[in-house]
């Protein structure tokens, strides 16, 4: 149990040495009138909420569209149209983020819509794919028996194929989110603030403070929502898997 | 026919698409109420394919299937299983919830009480042989494979279904556990009496286990279908006697119990008689007399041999007894006694252990020549359409 307790908190603990490091080292600093404007707890603050609200929402839409889809085509009847939705994903996932934030913003404008747009597109994959995956991998003698036992096939999904799909499927989840903490840096090009924005005014206005301190918050954000992503993993997976 | 029909297939035919022949031709069968009917044959012969048609998890492509005298070829398929029990080999235990989960799973879909439901589940754990209160909450992988196949057949009888069908259940399982599970499913059935049907592909289970066998033949055509002794004594064909292969009489030992033959009757005499007594008894052209106790238990053997000139006590005369054999055992653990005694004879005893009769390699042998015990006259259940 303490081990386990210890483990939990490693990276906790060592994001808050990073921060403590991070912290001293500002403060070592005399700050000029352009630093201060970008290193105040408001502004910081302010950003770090922009890029969660991005980050969460692009989740969120990416688990309402692709775990229904997966479901939906691991079904007999929808087999057949996987290989062609997962290459579309995938399409979406190789693109480069900024070229296709760009491209969507030659077309349709700015701001945060469009930025979240590119981010489910971007992050779609990793759940979609997860989700196929997780179902697929279901023994199918447990589907059998179930059938057998006269569970009717939406019986059988929810009740014994999606919990068992789950541990696979947060894995899914856990990823997307990753990647969309680091994407939604680019939200900045198109005005859709975020960390993106302090990163940005450190190498535009050649101020190393605020260069490193943005890059620092976004690592320690990634990092961070990765161990939440973990403990989800850990909490919600069925018992006795 | 004393039985009524619990399981009746019509002209069963399953065709797959881009195959030449069809998997299942034309199947007549009936399965009598309350017996356990084994489905024999080698693999590929489409005995899995046809029992699975019962609870139409493959349906049919042409025919009819009765469920005590029901047409449910075309009824709520849903419903239709689960009033049928259903055990596979790899016994499909569902991880992620408990073994009293696993085994409420019918109940809760039929609607039953919560205190009906964990009295149910605590009644079947225990009727195969697990401890209600060590191993309701556990998760299936905390248990053995037997263990869990144990649980696989409590669920299949959770709703108390009248048949079960049973998809070569102990297959995956080693020698020891497999011989295990067998035993517990004698017992079971001989309390619960369902019709069962039980795939296999091992002709000892099939001997052991089956009421009746019926021995399947490429596309699921019947070859034989009778009582175990029948198909050992009488091979309907040549494909019946190849399947059944070498040692027919050794495996038909194992089908035929002690009190069903005619055993050997040497003379009892108490140990309190005299040697003279014995001496009289041994006259004539009986092998050996019995000596019993006071609960008529047989204590000696004495045979022509033994008996010298001299006088002496009864308690020292001849072999003692040290193996006896129950009568209702088969002939295949008399003769495994015979094979380890003392004389050429071991004694036959009721459950009180009273003396009964002798069996003898003669006598087997005399056995093995007559006809078929359990069933005096061959039966022939809904034979193949040939």
């Amino acid at each position: 149990m303490n081990k386990r307790l210890l483990r939990l908190l490693r990276v906790p603990a060592m994001l808050c040495l990073i921060w403590i490091v991070l912290f001293v080292w500002v403060n070592s600093h005399t700050l000029d009138s352009i630093e201060k404007r970008t290193l105040n707890a408001p502004y910081l603050q302010a950003r770090v909420l922009e890029h969660l609200r991005l980050t969460i929402a692009a989740t969120i839409l990416v688990v309402a569209i692709a775990v229904p889809l997966g479901v939906l085509l691991t079904r007999t009847f929808a087999k057949g149209f996987a290989p062609l939705v997962i290459g579309l994903a995938n399409i979406g996932q190789s693109v480069p983020a900024v070229g296709l934030l760009i491209l969507m913003t030659l077309q349709f404008g700015v701001g945060f819509n469009i930025a979240l747009f590119s981010l489910v597109v971007y992050s779609l994959l990793p759940v979609l794919r997860n989700t196929i995956v997780g179902i697929e991998q279901v023994d199918p003698a447990l589907t059998e028996a179930g059938l057998g036992l006269g569970m009717s096939r939406r019986m059988v999904l929810f009740r014994i194929e999606l919990p068992l799909a789950i541990p696979v499927i947060l894995a899914g989840v856990r990823t997307a989110l990753v990647i969309a903490v680091s994407v939604s840096t680019v939200a900045t090009f198109v005005n859709a603030g975020g960390l993106g924005d302090i990163i940005v005014n450190g190498i535009k206005l050649q101020r190393m403070p605020v260069l490193i301190t943005g890059s620092v918050m976004l690592a320690s954000l990634a990092l961070l929502i990765d161990w939440l992503g973990g403990l989800a993993e850990d909490y919600l997976r069925p018992k006795g898997v | 026919m004393p039985d009524s029909t619990m399981i009746r297939l019509e002209d069963v035919t399953k065709e797959y698409a881009g195959q030449p022949e069809p998997a299942v031709d034309h199947v007549t069968m009936d399965i009598p109420e309350g017996n356990l009917v084994i489905f024999l044959g080698p693999s590929g012969c489409g005995k899995t394919t046809t029992l699975k048609m019962i609870n139409r998890l493959i349906e049919p492509s042409s025919g009819r299937i009765f469920l005590a005298g029901e047409d449910v070829t075309r009824a709520d398929v849903n419903l239709l299983r689960r009033r049928i029990g259903y055990v596979i080999q790899q016994i499909g235990l569902f991880p992620h919830m408990s073994i009293a989960d696993n085994i409420a799973v019918v109940p809760k879909m039929l609607g039953w009480e919560r205190k009906k439901i964990d009295d149910r589940v605590d009644t079947l754990l225990e009727m195969v042989g697990l401890n209600p209160s060590t191993h309701r909450n556990r998760y299936p992988k905390q248990l053995s494979g037997g263990q869990q196949q144990r649980v696989g057949v409590a669920r299949a009888l959770a709703a108390d279904p009248p048949v079960l069908l049973m998809d070569e259940p102990f297959g995956a399982t080693d020698p020891i556990t497999r011989e295990h599970l067998q035993d517990e499913l004698i017992r079971i059935q001989a309390s619960v009496r369902k019709t069962i049907v039980f795939v296999t592909h091992d002709i000892d289970e099939a001997i052991k286990l089956g009421d009746r066998i019926a021995i399947f033949r490429e596309r699921s055509q019947i070859a034989q279908y009778a009582p175990p002794d029948e198909i050992l004594s009488h091979p309907a064909n040549d494909f019946v006697s190849s399947f059944v292969g070498v040692g027919a009489s050794l495996k038909r030992l194992q089908v035929i119990a002690i009190r069903n033959t005619q055993l050997e009757q040497w003379p009892a005499l108490s140990m309190t008689d005299s040697i003279a007594a014995v001496r009289d008894a041994l006259h004539g052209d009986k092998a050996g007399v019995v000596l019993l106790d006071e609960q008529n238990r047989p204590r000696r053997t004495v045979q022509s041999a033994d008996l010298t000139e001299t006088g002496g006590a009864l308690d020292t005369l001849g072999t003692p007894i040290t193996l006896t054999v129950d009568a209702q055992e088969t002939l295949h653990i008399a003769l495994d006694k015979l094979l380890n005694s003392e004389g050429g004879a071991v004694c036959v005893v009721d459950e009180r252990g009273v003396y009964q009769g002798i069996i003898t390699v003669e006598m087997i042998m005399r056995e093995l020549r007559s006809t078929s015990h359990q069933h005096a006259a061959p039966v022939h259940w809904g034979a193949a359409h040939e």
